[in-house]
């Protein structure tokens, strides 16, 4: 048991180095950014967004051929720099689009779920009209976190970071914005103004990180962990505390599991990121039946 | 100390090109409870947004003197439930940024102590009673030292008792002539008992009447 796990470890080190960090940079900060989204009331927009951002890499692929025949790019297949340029503007024709059909409504969710099944539909389209079609079962539809190819670790890391810094420090104008955006306009901030920052800090993050792991690398740290552990804390800063600790441990864990099980890397997230939370959720039940439990807010008024 | 002052002049509030209310001419003034009736969507709400600049008048000016903050107490379904959030970092988020932590957290701490909410700081918001979150929102406002308050229907909901306790809480911190009190409200019982001043917006059109005090 102790030499398989020894020569395991040793394996994944060797081999999954470069996946090990860019999943643990992912788990930091996602379910962060995830938080955010939910304080928005807006899940969708989390389901969306790297489904466009997917959507624009592929379209990156479809088009590779063409800009090598028109001479601005070289090589044998797109770049970093060609795939992120393709979820930028996936992301930002996305978003606009769904702007443009929802014009002076606050309700988008129609628009959006509108923009997910076109985005899929079309990511599987421009992969299958392109000359990278074994690209697309690996990178499309599970993810390519165990195989983050040389330099995408450190792109990951560096997008989380990044990231995780502005989370924190613009975290006060961002939570009150979307939870009490009225209370924010009488503080004289601008309601549109903080959205679009929201809406840079979650299109920037998916467009650097999906072409390095994949649309369903990044689903399940956004949006499992934010959902799954919003009863178990009081405080929002232990709620993101806690959501943190979640995609980090998923992240490791995801790599027994994708490993041990032979599982692709993509469905192993979401299987880690649910049995963590869960795990999370039953040790607090737990521990809450043995702790006194603080008076009721009617008993303590 | 100055009297708190909203002079409404000309005002025509809406969206668009649509007027919804108009205010020929109104004065505001602070020290007591100025309580706003009208029918369902007799434009209420958007009078108040507009009082607090919340949306452009369509013409005329509404100015508040001296200057100073203003506070909107949306009605109870509209309270953030998305995420956890206790009482205390509720009251601290609504407060300006510039302020230091620790007068932030003095003011949330003091104005939850004067509407008798203090051993509620570290709770859930969510897990409060719709009259608990009422005086949590008053409290708020009381720790952003507003100028201007506009409580949009905040009895809706609530039990006879914890209504009438808000409502004479509401009435007692109205007394401050610093500080303009409006409360939006379809309770045409104990709402005139205790406005100092009650407004009726009808058929698009503001009026005042005076009533005695409850």
């Amino acid at each position: 048991m102790v030499d398989w796990l020894r020569d395991a470890t040793e394996q994944i080190w060797s081999f999954y180095r470069e996946g090990l960090f860019a999943a643990l940079g992912l788990g930091l900060v996602a379910p962060l950014l995830g938080g955010l989204i939910f304080a928005q009331r807006s899940p969708l927009l989390g389901l969306v967004v790297p489904e466009l951002a997917g959507m624009g890499v592929s379209l990156s692929y479809l088009c590779f051929p063409l800009l090598v025949t028109l001479g601005w790019i070289q090589g044998s297949e797109p770049g970093e720099f060609v795939q992120t340029f393709g979820a930028g503007l996936g992301v930002l024709v996305g978003l606009v689009a769904a702007a443009a059909l929802a014009p002076r409504s606050r309700d988008v969710a129609t628009p959006l779920a509108l923009l997910l099944v076109v985005a899929g539909a079309l990511s599987e389209v421009f992969l299958l009209e392109s000359t990278f079609h074994e690209f697309s079962e690996e990178w499309l539809h599970h993810g390519r976190l165990l195989t983050v190819r040389s330099g995408g670790a450190t792109r990951v890391l560096l997008a989380s970071l990044i990231l995780g810094f502005a989370l924190v420090w613009l975290r006060r104008p961002l939570l009150r914005n979307a939870l009490d955006p009225d209370q924010a306009r009488l503080l004289g901030q601008s309601r549109r103004a903080w959205l679009l920052v929201s809406y840079c800090l979650l299109g920037a993050f998916v467009s650097a990180t999906v072409p390095v792991v994949g649309p369903d690398a990044v689903l399940p740290l956004l949006l499992i962990p934010p959902y799954l552990l919003r009863g178990l804390t009081r405080t929002t800063a232990v709620y993101a505390l806690m959501n943190t600790l979640a995609g980090v441990a998923s992240a490791a864990l995801t790599f027994y599991v994708a490993l041990a099980r032979d599982w692709p890397s993509g469905p192993a997230l979401a299987f880690s990121v649910i049995l963590v939370c869960l795990t999370m959720r039953g040790t607090a039940a737990v521990g809450s039946r043995f702790r006194p439990s603080p008076p009721s807010p009617k008993l303590a008024a | 100390m100055n009297v708190a002052r909203l002079e409404v002049r000309e005002l025509q509030a809406g969206y668009g090109r649509e007027v919804i209310a108009s205010v020929p001419q109104a004065t505001l003034e602070g020290g007591r409870l100025h309580v706003l009736f009208g029918a369902n969507g007799s434009g209420k709400t958007t009078l108040a947004r507009t009082f607090l600049g919340l949306l452009a008048p369509i013409r005329g000016s509404v100015e508040l003197t001296p200057k100073g903050g203003r506070s909107y107490v949306p009605q109870l379904q509209a309270l953030p439930i998305a995420i956890p959030i206790t009482v205390a970092e509720w009251i601290e988020l609504g407060l300006p940024d510039g302020w230091p932590r620790e007068k932030r957290g003095g003011a949330a701490s003091h104005a939850l102590q004067q509407v008798g909410m203090e051993s509620l700081a570290h709770h859930s918001l969510e897990r409060l009673s719709g009259g608990q979150r009422q005086r949590v929102t008053v409290a708020r406002a009381l720790a952003q030292e507003a100028r201007l308050w506009i409580l949009d229907e905040p009895t809706s909901g609530m039990d006879r008792r914890s209504a009438l306790s808000l409502w004479q809480l509401l009435s007692d911190l109205a007394r401050d002539p610093a500080r303009i009190v409006i409360v939006i409200t379809h309770d045409h019982f104990d709402g005139p008992k205790h406005a100092g001043q009650t407004w009726v917006l009808e058929d698009g059109a503001l009026s005042t009447r005076a009533v005695s005090h409850g």
